[in-house]
């Protein structure tokens, strides 16, 4: 009996990493809430009559070119804590709901061994979390936090590995953190200047010096929705500008990116 | 019956507890129920972001990036007038004598204004949407600390009679100025135009001439005080000339102001300080992009600036076979 037991306890603690996030379920679900959070943040804004706060300048950018930036640069590997080599091959990017979603799919395989030896399928599920203006280009930069990962074994012939159940085992015990090598950040292409050139005026009867007025510039809102990421800028040009800081797609006060 | 061991318990209640609880969250009817609770919101909130003319405005821009500016931004322009610009009056003295009235001379005030620096400071503008992707502005603007440099002629010329006991003279001073701050209302547009990167807005402000008034510092005032006072002698017809008379009369001529003409400088051409980038950088890769405007327009809300963004490059092949990669950053 106790050994029937213990059969048991072991099989149930088999099943138990089908419960984490880093399975096709626990991934959708991952997703799901993310979304339903950033929906609450976007009803909330828009009944309180500030969905998109707009004082001085917004900018709008359409999911489908950050999706093509970011696939211009596939295929790319990492070797992610040393252990797997992740090769990324398709992007995908929604701004909805409150979320900027990005995932990313690929093959991982362990990176000591060559990849014939078995791979997985896998899916990388990420926040574009916190937007902000990098303090020397001043374009727009946006950090992407990973919220879950979905790792599946390929067959070949229909003839299980014992690699590849390794490998999905592994890469589902590791933290969602570690994969963020993967999409650490992304540059939206839109830059900000940190000054108003005026050009000079004359020789005439009147003449104006050249000027450049110096611009404040910080991100004060960021939402997705309807296929967009919408970035409230405040911009100022006087010693009253508010500082810079950085803001989360989803509406949350965040840190600065990484 | 056995006894089952306690501490096999102690591993599986756990185990079993957080396996029931995962399949109970993580099962097909709580997920598509909260899926279709989640369908539902989204409906309601499309009708809110559907009543909103910031989102409405913008999605019918079109574009890849838009780029909304709200219609309040204007500058100021530090400002540096070479004006050599004169003042000139004259006028008869008369002054009562043991014959009568008689005209002592006449004085003659020359002024000129060589150079006037100062802040130009815009007020609020009220700008307005006009056609043709045009932005009408009505301005008042301010020249905040404005001085400049003045000289100052002044001379005086006796009449035959009273020149037996009167003499000519002539005083010139080199003094300092300042203008009066004023409000001057400035009207015009400015046109949009989109270039590939960004937005460019050209003054359209007509010619128009602006009465600048003037006056001297104290400092000034008191050196002309001063040299009028050294002629307030009986050989110099110091019974004609008050010092405070006169210079009361030569401040209300300064006063009166002249026209400068102050046209188009007032607002220079303007690009927008943002930017649709001619490249990204992505996982350590450069991607160049090409930039293509899509739409400008003008309305209440908002000057809108849409722009098609696309890569130039394609994406690298795949390559036949892999070795171990290098690692991560």
């Amino acid at each position: 009996m106790s050994r029937s037991i213990a059969r048991l306890a072991v099989l149930t603690l088999a099943f138990l990493p089908a419960c984490h996030r880093q399975t096709a379920a626990g991934a959708e679900q991952a997703v799901l809430e993310r979304r339903r959070e950033g929906l609450a943040g976007l009803m909330a804004a828009a009944r309180r009559g500030s969905l998109l706060p707009f004082d001085k300048m917004l900018v709008a950018v359409d999911e489908g070119l950050v999706r093509q930036v970011i696939v211009a640069t596939l295929p790319f590997e990492r070797v992610i804590a040393d252990r797997y080599r992740i090769r990324v091959s398709r992007a995908d990017v929604h701004f909805d709901d409150g979320f900027g979603l990005v995932r990313l799919d690929g093959e991982a395989s362990f990176a000591d061994q060559p990849d014939t030896e078995g791979h997985a399928d896998v899916t990388v599920f990420g926040g574009l979390d916190v937007v902000a203006l990098d303090p020397q280009s001043g374009v727009l930069r946006g950090a992407v936090k990973i919220i879950a990962l979905d790792a599946r074994r390929v067959n070949v012939y229909g003839v299980r590995s014992s690699v590849v159940e390794d490998l999905v085992e592994q890469l589902g015990r590791e933290k969602l953190d570690t994969f963020s090598a993967l999409a650490s950040s992304i540059e939206i292409p839109v830059r900000l200047e940190r000054s108003v050139m005026l050009p000079a005026v004359g020789p005439g009867e009147v003449r104006i010096d050249a000027a450049t007025i110096p611009v404040r510039a910080a991100v004060a809102d960021v939402k997705a929705f309807r296929g967009r990421l919408w970035v409230s800028v405040a911009i100022s040009t006087d010693a009253a500008a508010p500082a810079a800081r950085a803001v989360s797609a989803s509406a949350r006060p965040a840190s600065g990116p990484r | 019956m056995k006894t089952v061991d306690g501490r096999l318990v102690a591993a599986i209640l756990p185990a079993l507890v957080l396996a029931a609880a995962c399949g109970l969250r993580s099962g097909a009817e709580v997920f598509e129920g909260e899926r279709a609770a989640h369908e539902r919101r989204r409906a309601e909130f499309a009708k809110l972001a559907a009543a909103d003319p910031v989102v409405t405005e913008a999605l019918a821009q079109g574009g890849d990036v838009v780029l909304g500016v709200a219609a309040r931004y204007l500058d100021h322009v530090a400002l540096d007038l070479p004006l050599e610009k004169q003042v000139h009056d004259t006028h008869e003295l008369t002054v009562g004598t043991f014959l009568g009235k008689v005209t002592a001379g006449t004085w003659t005030l020359d002024v000129t204004i060589h150079r006037v620096r100062g802040l130009l400071r815009a007020r609020p503008p009220s700008v307005a949407a006009a056609p043709d992707n045009t932005l009408t502005v009505e301005v008042p603007v301010v020249l905040q600390e404005g001085h400049g440099a003045a000289t100052v002629h002044f001379s005086w010329d006796s009449r035959s009679l009273a020149s037996v006991i009167c003499h000519d003279f002539e005083v010139t001073k080199r003094l300092d100025g300042e203008v009066i701050s004023r409000e001057y209302p400035v009207s015009g547009a400015f046109q949009l135009s989109a270039g590939p990167e960004r937005l460019r807005l050209e003054p359209r402000f007509p010619p128009r001439e602006f009465r600048i008034q003037v006056d001297l510092t104290d400092r000034s005032w008191a050196e002309v005080h001063a040299a009028i006072q050294e002629q307030d002698d009986v050989t110099k017809c110091g019974l004609a000339l008050d010092p405070d008379r006169l210079q009361a009369q030569i401040r209300a001529r300064l006063h009166e102001g002249f026209d400068v003409k102050l046209p188009r400088s007032l607002f220079r051409p303007v690009d927008f300080p943002a930017a649709v980038s001619q490249d990204v950088t992505i996982q350590d890769r450069r991607v160049d992009l090409a930039v293509t405007t899509h739409a400008l327009s003008v309305t209440p809300v908002a000057v809108w600036y849409g722009a098609d963004v696309r890569t130039r490059i394609e994406p690298e092949p795949a390559p036949a076979s892999r070795a171990p990669a290098s690692p991560a950053r």
